[in-house]
């Protein structure tokens, strides 16, 4: 793509298309390939120009011209939660899948094309979403949008590639589950805590699943899933929208749109009362990982939660760091977070102890510190702190151009707001103390909680050193 | 004295990242005191002239900035990241932690605490385990294999004195370099370093020499860090690699990306792709002052352990045996060309190519030259290097596994095995030479 090509209907300043340019564009257009121009979103200092498919495809262009670089993303409204029973990890192991051979290009060359042309690429699969992404010098943009493509149409799925990237999976599953204390108390939490809904089981999915999966589950689920009309495209970088929008159209203009299944995700009952687990790991010291049901993203407490949480437990100078870390030597660290998830999903805190503290110690320490928020709300300098580092991990996040099209992936797949973390930002500067309160004493109850406690099993190593 | 100022400015997003670099590394700790330097870096946030640990805490988290530290065995630093509309509250708040620090008993000995909990809890994690044991071998007897943030005993002698002294010799030594990136200029920096910095600043002792070349491992040798229940393993295999002052060290280091540097190479095709053995398998060269590492790491199921490394070590031999072709080289030049623009696409990262320029981790030059000279590789030069710095007879083999079950399947599956260490996970030894 360069710059400087300019044509009739192209804003000199942003690249922008107007509706002549649209319309020139359809002149030869099929249904599914039209392309419909919809209005632009503020995104800080620059915007996102955004667009349609008559296949139900989006498409979000940012032009950032700082340099030669562009990231592509496509995003997928699939993941774990759309599994069932027996078949839990399937979007995951797909994912890995989506690598392999096309009809137009044997195994191994979607890689190899990449490469050639200094491309990086990846992809990650969660709870309510699966996204592939290439980090692409900017002339080799065409390329990308080819090969994306491409294996959205005609990925082949074969029994030897499956049963390769099977082992693989169950192999990625020991290195972040089975040997992982972290990854197992990560699962249990969520086994736990969800006993109806789909956020029950890991999205890396139990391993006897994972080795069941045969090509027509995969084939199967590519057919219902992997549709235009249930994809985001994010380009952001060193772009020529014209150039771009004529590239997708002719790339994913040919695709049918599938009709998507209505989703019979089970709804999670309200939790009555607190749940515990307790873990007998080969672990040098105790863990603790405790979960409070909390809101869907798009709630309005998500918010001051999400900033509760802040000012709870991240930086030195929070709370429970303090309390907990620098002063009372009960853990090493503590991490915190409110989930993301289309669905009521868990503010979660994960703590490792020091060594000599059992993880019930630990536990009751937490006890003390979250009776203590109750009584003695966040601070107005304390919620400052707090959003002081929020802003800072915001604007982190938009340093690179492939962080800018990530968080306008996320926010349009889960709350259909390409600019959601611009809106989130902003609602989080009118968040007060008081609110903090609230969100506090009504998601931060005993009844609302589980508690998964690990306990190191006793030591079993012998000798030191022996040659 | 005014230090060399490195900044790379851009007005992307309002942050500003900061960062000062000492040529004073953990190789300056005494023996047996391993850590001191680390345990002082780590206690300047824990008190200055005027204020408490916590007030510091406080004010970074208000301002909305980190602070972190950084240290390995030849050289230490600062890093700022902040808001850049609180650019001179912070530089004012990390003046006095840098140039007043109290290093207060209390808070020293709990810094300590955190140093060794965090040690304790690091060994939940194979792959750290692998990386410490395979480096503390590797590099035996030589400044490199010396832990820098200390072991639990070293840890437990340190004096207040070791403290203090090791940051007063840090700060004291010639050859500070500032470096800056994002909504900040030259101007900008330097004005700031005049008003708070420059006034104090009086290095006296002259930067510590290099140490020597390591020596090379000769044979192959086995370490087994001992965990009980994996199902899993970790595995590090290696040997000396390149200085980027060899001759052939951009020969040397396309053939790696021929081998194991990108997702279609050689090692991930053989071990990932055709057997799905392990969710990742790469190679790399590492690129420092002093001659650095050539590794392989996988990570297969404990079941698959001995034929991973069995394939590793012959696809080694065949590698600097038969050399990589014509074609594989010419992919992976285009490819580390063309990537080059990820290496300054960003402000943050054109600062880091400069300062590895700048602190001597890379000769003058070696950025900039980069792609020319990985161009200039030809097939011979490229084979050469295989040839004169990776032999497969003289390796490390480092695997964390469950020694009861594993052990003897490994020892079978690695021919010419010269010696076999088993190492408990939670030793907190460091080696002499031992082969």
């Amino acid at each position: 793509m360069t710059q400087e090509r300019q044509s009739v209907g192209v804003s000199k300043k942003t690249g922008a298309v107007d509706d002549a340019w649209i319309e020139k564009l359809n002149r030869n257009a099929t249904r599914r390939s039209r392309v419909r121009r919809l209005s632009p979103v503020a995104f800080g200092a620059e915007s996102i120009e955004r667009y349609e498919l008559g296949n139900g495809l989006r498409v979000f262009l940012v032009a950032a011209m700082d340099a030669p670089v562009v990231s592509f993303h496509c995003w997928f409204a699939v993941g774990s939660r759309h599994e069932r029973k027996g078949k839990t990890g399937l979007a995951h192991l797909f994912e890995h899948l989506m690598f392999n051979e096309t009809k137009n290009l044997p195994a191994g060359t979607f890689d190899r094309k990449l490469e050639a042309v200094g491309a990086s690429t990846n992809a990650a699969t969660w709870t309510d979403w699966t996204f592939y992404h290439e980090d692409v010098p900017a002339d080799a943009l065409g390329l990308v949008i080819e090969l994306e493509a491409e294996r959205i149409k005609n990925l082949v799925l074969r029994e030897p590639q499956l049963e390769s990237e099977k082992e693989v999976v169950a192999n990625e599953r020991r290195y972040r589950v089975e040997d992982d204390v972290d990854g197992t108390v990560s699962e249990v939490l969520y086994k736990t805590a969800f006993v109806a809904h789909t956020y029950h089981h890991p999205t890396i999915g139990w391993m006897e699943d994972i080795e069941g999966f045969t090509t027509k589950d995969c084939r199967t689920f590519y057919e219902k899933y992997y549709a235009p009309n249930n994809a985001s495209i994010v380009i952001v970088g060193h772009i020529h929208v014209p150039e771009v929008m004529r590239l997708i159209q002719k790339n994913y203009g040919d695709v049918s749109s599938a009709k998507l299944p209505v989703e019979v995700t089970p709804l999670e009952p309200e939790q009555l009362e607190e749940r515990e687990e307790i873990l007998h790991k080969p672990t040098p010291t105790a863990r603790l990982a405790i979960g409070w049901k909390s809101p869907p993203m798009s709630h309005p407490d998500h918010v001051a939660l999400s900033l509760l949480c802040e000012a709870m437990t991240a930086g030195r100078s929070s709370r429970f760091f303090r309390a907990l870390v620098t002063e009372g030597e009960v853990a090493t660290d503590v991490g915190a977070s409110v989930g993301q998830f289309r669905d009521e999903g868990l503010f979660e805190l994960q703590l490792t102890a020091r060594d000599g503290v059992s993880a019930r110690e630990l536990l009751a320490a937490v006890d003390r510190e979250v009776d203590r928020l109750l009584a003695e709300p966040i601070t107005i300098v304390e919620l400052e702190r707090a959003a002081a580092r929020l802003e800072l991990g915001f604007l982190q996040g938009l340093e690179t151009v492939g962080g800018r099209a990530e968080q306008i992936g996320f926010y349009q797949t889960v709350l259909n707001d390409p600019a959601g973390s611009l809106t989130r930002l902003e609602a989080l500067r009118g968040v007060d103390v008081q609110q903090l309160d609230v969100v506090a004493k009504k998601y931060l109850r005993r009844q609302r909680r589980t508690v998964v406690l690990v306990e190191p099993e006793p030591e079993v190593s012998g000798e030191e050193v022996t040659s | 004295m005014t230090p060399t100022f490195v900044v790379e400015t851009s007005t992307t997003v309002p942050l500003v990242e900061i960062v000062l670099a000492l040529p004073v590394g953990s190789m300056s700790d005494a023996l047996g005191r391993e850590g001191a330097l680390a345990l002082a870096l780590r206690s300047l946030r824990r008190g200055c002239e005027g204020r408490t640990s916590v007030q510091i805490d406080d004010e970074i988290d208000r301002l909305g900035a980190e602070f972190a530290t950084g240290l390995d065995a030849l050289q230490c630093s600062l890093h700022i990241t902040t808001l850049t509309r609180n650019l001179e509250a912070i530089v004012a708040l990390v003046a006095q932690m840098v140039l007043r620090p109290t290093f207060a008993e209390e808070e020293v000995a709990r810094v300590r605490r955190e140093m060794i909990a965090e040690q304790i809890d690091s060994r939940n994690d194979d792959r750290t385990l692998c990386g410490r044991f395979f480096r503390r071998h590797i590099f035996a007897g030589h400044p490199l294999g010396r832990p820098s943030s200390g072991t639990l005993t070293s840890l437990e002698k340190l004096s207040m004195r070791d403290v203090q002294t090791a940051w007063k010799h840090a700060w004291g030594t010639q050859g500070l370099i500032v470096g800056a990136s994002g909504d900040v200029t030259e101007a900008r920096l330097q004005a700031l370093w005049g008003k708070y910095f420059a006034a104090s600043y009086r290095p006296k002792r002259e930067a510590p020499a290099l140490p020597d070349e390591p020596s090379r491992i000769r044979g192959r040798h086995l370490i087994v860090v001992d965990k009980p229940a994996r199902t899993q393993s970790q595995i590090m295999i290696g040997t000396l690699g390149t200085h980027p002052r060899d001759k052939d060290h951009h020969a040397l280091y396309a053939a790696n990306t021929v081998f194991g540097g990108t997702f279609t190479s050689r090692l991930t095709r053989e071990i990932r792709s055709k057997r799905g053995w392990s969710y990742g398998a790469s190679s790399r060269l590492g690129r420092e002052r002093v001659r650095e590492l050539f590794s392989m790491w996988t990570f297969p199921k404990a079941d698959d352990a001995a034929a991973c490394i069995k394939l590793q070590l012959k696809l080694v031999e065949k590698l600097v045996e038969s050399g990589v072709s014509e074609r594989e080289l010419s992919f992976v030049q285009r490819y580390l060309a063309r990537s080059s623009v990820f290496d300054e696409d960003t402000a943050s990262k054109r600062l880091s190519s400069r300062l590895d320029e700048v602190t001597g981790d890379m000769p003058k030059g070696y950025h900039k030259n980069f792609v020319r000279k990985i161009e200039e590789v030809d097939l011979e030069a490229a084979n050469q290097a295989l040839q004169k710095r990776l032999n497969p007879e003289d390796m490390l083999i480092c695997i964390t596994a469950t020694a009861s079950e594993q052990l003897a399947k490994i020892e079978k599956a690695i021919p010419r095995l010269a010696s076999t260490r088993v190492v408990s996970f939670d030793c907190d030894e460091f080696f002499g030479r031992w082969w």
